[in-house]
């Protein structure tokens, strides 16, 4: 049944048959292998496995086609789909928090484009558009924001009955709203380029390694092939030496991993553009898939500014917000500036929220330093001490204990927190720096803690809950003197009630 | 001295106004540590079996023995431990929580983060007559906060009480 009083169902862009197809091909091509390798009858098998896949894939397609339905009311999102289980899925347009487009390269050859709607609550709910034409994508975005805001301004019926509803702007060219956009942030190419250069990620090497097991190519036979004896002698002389041919391996690897590395951050970083609309922070990137995304500036929770010793060498740096949500596979960390000199952050911290970074910090205790060094020193006897056990070399390692030391000391310099009243920030991280800063009135839960090894040099812990923030890297202020930490706390909370006291008239939360 | 006027405030600061909880907990830890760790001696005693059927052991059944020990004592200790160490109290603008034997840690709650509350009640509590109650809030780390061991009756007045303080919008 269709819903009443609301504006003729729209269909899926016609080549997404075309494209479901496209997306099937690598699959079908898996279950032939054996039969493509070798032409035995048994595994003829798998072929009529394909043929009898593709007689009723096909058909199938184009029902699921015919059967896909969307909606726009002022109130919701209505989808219908389904072939064999119907489903029917309202998404109210108050609870939709984000309209993304995403374009692969095949879509983009088409002109088609993907839509994700995000909403507040768990990932099940979320309405996924595929595929639409681009022009459609975007009406589709602007008609849910300007729903969204028409609503917020009271200007919508509570129900949609009968016909004493207007049309939605869903046809008409929304330009008044398109023009108001001013740029905030654009990267050029060079830009781009060069953020992949400090983006050294090992993740890279194992998907390397990983597809190189699948194909078991002999790199020596590869060399000699290209090279014919240019590199053979070079490459005798490497491995005669186990050590020789250790360093110049990891070498090799570092290498191709930093070059994919920039390969991959490009492709994702292309183009980056950050607009601001009226209450929204609007992104777009993209090299071979292009995604259009918005930050909602009233979701902002915490602002994050990263940057390790090598960026900052070159004063460079990255600007993430932290919004609330419970959509785990989002990132929740979106970055506003993905890399960019401290005067972008600033202005862009600017732009999408008051809360501010401050110039100083201060420091936890000194204590700190000997008790990682503590950890650290017991963590490599552990580690060292079996295994020399059975191969004596293992006690080189025990060289690693100037850099325990060095590091113990530059996590004690590099962490801090700061307090002015209004924003509370921390700092720390020894390679990858993280500064994060929020305001008072996004505090959620409030914690204090002593391990039974932080009570003999009496040292606690500080640890304020917000929403979405990361439970992997949470901001904590490790080490504080207890005296401190119970005043920082006190300070805090009392800061915390003050502001909803002191604001009870103009809150929502008066009551 | 911000901070002076709030515990001029709140004087409940104090250890003697926050309150333990049920004891009866005790003996719900004591067998739910039972029941975990009763694996560890099964394992052990199977394993000590098969030495023994092959006559290969020196002294039969020692570990097992030994395991015994050490899984009674921390069946009979741990829990007592942590009953002593765990504090609740409830204040008119906050639920504050204190625990932890090894590692201490104080929560603040303020009832405004309040997302929504949950009563749960599994085999062992309800022989008890013991409840949780589970505090939702949107943080991450403290989506669930909770308060384990009350009787039942006080984690539903608990409840009840906390009810009033969930907001519409709490972020």
């Amino acid at each position: 049944m269709e819903p009443t009083g609301a504006p003729e169902p729209k269909k899926l862009h016609p080549l997404t048959m075309v494209h479901r197809l496209i997306v099937a091909v690598p699959g079908f091509a898996v279950i032939m292998w054996p039969a493509l390798r070798s032409g035995d009858t048994e595994s003829l098998i798998s072929l009529y496995i394909v043929i009898a896949l593709g007689l009723l894939g096909l058909p199938l397609v184009i029902v699921q086609y015919q059967r896909f339905r969307y909606w726009i009311t002022p109130n919701e999102l209505i989808i219908h789909s389904g072939v064999i289980k119907r489903q029917h899925r309202n998404i109210p347009i108050e609870r939709i928090q984000n309209v993304e487009i995403v374009r692969r390269l095949l879509s983009r050859a088409f002109g088609t484009a993907k839509v994700n709607v995000v909403t507040a609550g768990s990932t099940s709910t979320e309405g996924v558009l595929e595929y639409v034409s681009l022009k459609e994508a975007h009406r589709i975005r602007e008609a849910i924001r300007s729903m969204k805001a028409r609503q917020r301004a009271g200007t919508v019926p509570e129900r949609v009955d009968d016909e004493g509803l207007a049309e939605p702007p869903l046809g008409t060219d929304d330009q008044a709203h398109i023009v108001e956009e001013e740029t905030l942030y654009a990267m050029p190419v060079s830009r781009v380029v060069l953020s992949g250069v400090f983006r050294f990620s090992l993740f890279y090497i194992a998907i390397i390694f990983s597809t190189l097991q699948i194909f078991e190519p002999d790199p020596l036979k590869m060399i000699e092939y290209i090279e014919e004896d240019a590199v053979t002698p070079v490459l005798d002389q490497i491995l005669s030496s186990p050590v020789m041919a250790a360093i110049s391996l990891a070498l090799v690897a570092g290498f191709i991993s930093w070059i994919s590395g920039i390969l991959v951050n490009t492709n994702r970083l292309f183009g980056f553009k950050l607009k601001k609309d009226d209450g929204r922070i609007y992104k777009k990137s993209g090299l071979l898939t292009v995604s259009e995304g918005t930050i909602p500036i009233a979701k902002v929770q915490a602002l994050i500014r990263r940057t390790n010793p090598a960026m900052r060498r070159f004063d460079w740096w990255s600007l993430s917000v932290q919004t609330m949500g419970h959509d785990v596979s989002e990132q929740r960390h979106k970055q506003a500036v993905p890399f960019g000199h401290l005067e972008d952050t600033a202005r862009i911290a600017k732009a999408i929220s008051p809360i501010t970074f401050p110039s100083t910090y201060q420091s936890v205790s000194r204590l700190t330093i000997r008790r990682m060094m503590i950890r650290l020193t017991v963590i490599l006897c552990i580690l060292v001490l079996p295994t020399a056990y059975f191969w004596k070399p293992a006690l080189w390692f025990f060289l690693l204990l100037p850099v325990i030391v060095v590091y113990s000391i530059l996590r004690y310099r590099n962490h801090g927190y700061n307090f002015d009243g209004k924003y509370f920030s921390i700092r720390r991280g020894v390679i990858k720096q993280v500064e994060w800063s929020t305001s008072i009135d996004k505090f959620h839960v409030f914690y204090l803690q002593q391990t039974i090894f932080q009570k003999r040099y009496n040292l606690k812990s500080l640890y304020i809950d917000t929403a979405g923030a990361s439970p992997v890297s949470s901001p904590t202020i490790v080490d504080i003197p207890a005296v401190d930490a119970e005043q920082l706390l006190d300070q805090l909370y009392t800061g915390f009630q003050h502001h909803y006291t002191s604001s009870a008239h103009d809150s929502p939360f008066s009551g | 001295m911000e901070a002076a006027k709030y515990s001029e405030q709140q004087p409940s600061l104090a250890s003697e106004a926050l309150q333990p909880l049920d004891p009866s907990i005790v003996k719900v830890w004591a067998i739910k540590s039972m029941l975990g760790l009763a694996i560890i001696i099964v394992a052990v005693l199977v394993f000590e079996l098969v030495q023994f059927v092959r006559d290969s052991a020196t002294l039969p059944f020692l570990t097992t023995f030994i395991a015994i020990v050490v899984v009674g004592a921390i069946v009979y200790f741990i829990p007592k431990l942590k009953y002593r160490f765990w504090r609740y109290q409830l204040r008119d603008q906050e639920l504050f929580l204190e625990r932890g034997i090894f590692n201490r840690v104080r929560t603040i709650v303020p009832l405004r983060r309040i997302q929504h509350l949950d009563i749960s009640q599994d085999i062992i509590e309800k022989e008890f007559s013991l409840g949780k109650l589970i505090v939702h809030t949107a943080g991450t780390r403290s989506s669930d906060v909770v308060l384990p061991g009350l009787h039942i009756d006080v984690a539903e007045h608990l409840r009840d009480t906390m009810k009033d303080y969930i907001l519409e919008d709490t972020i």
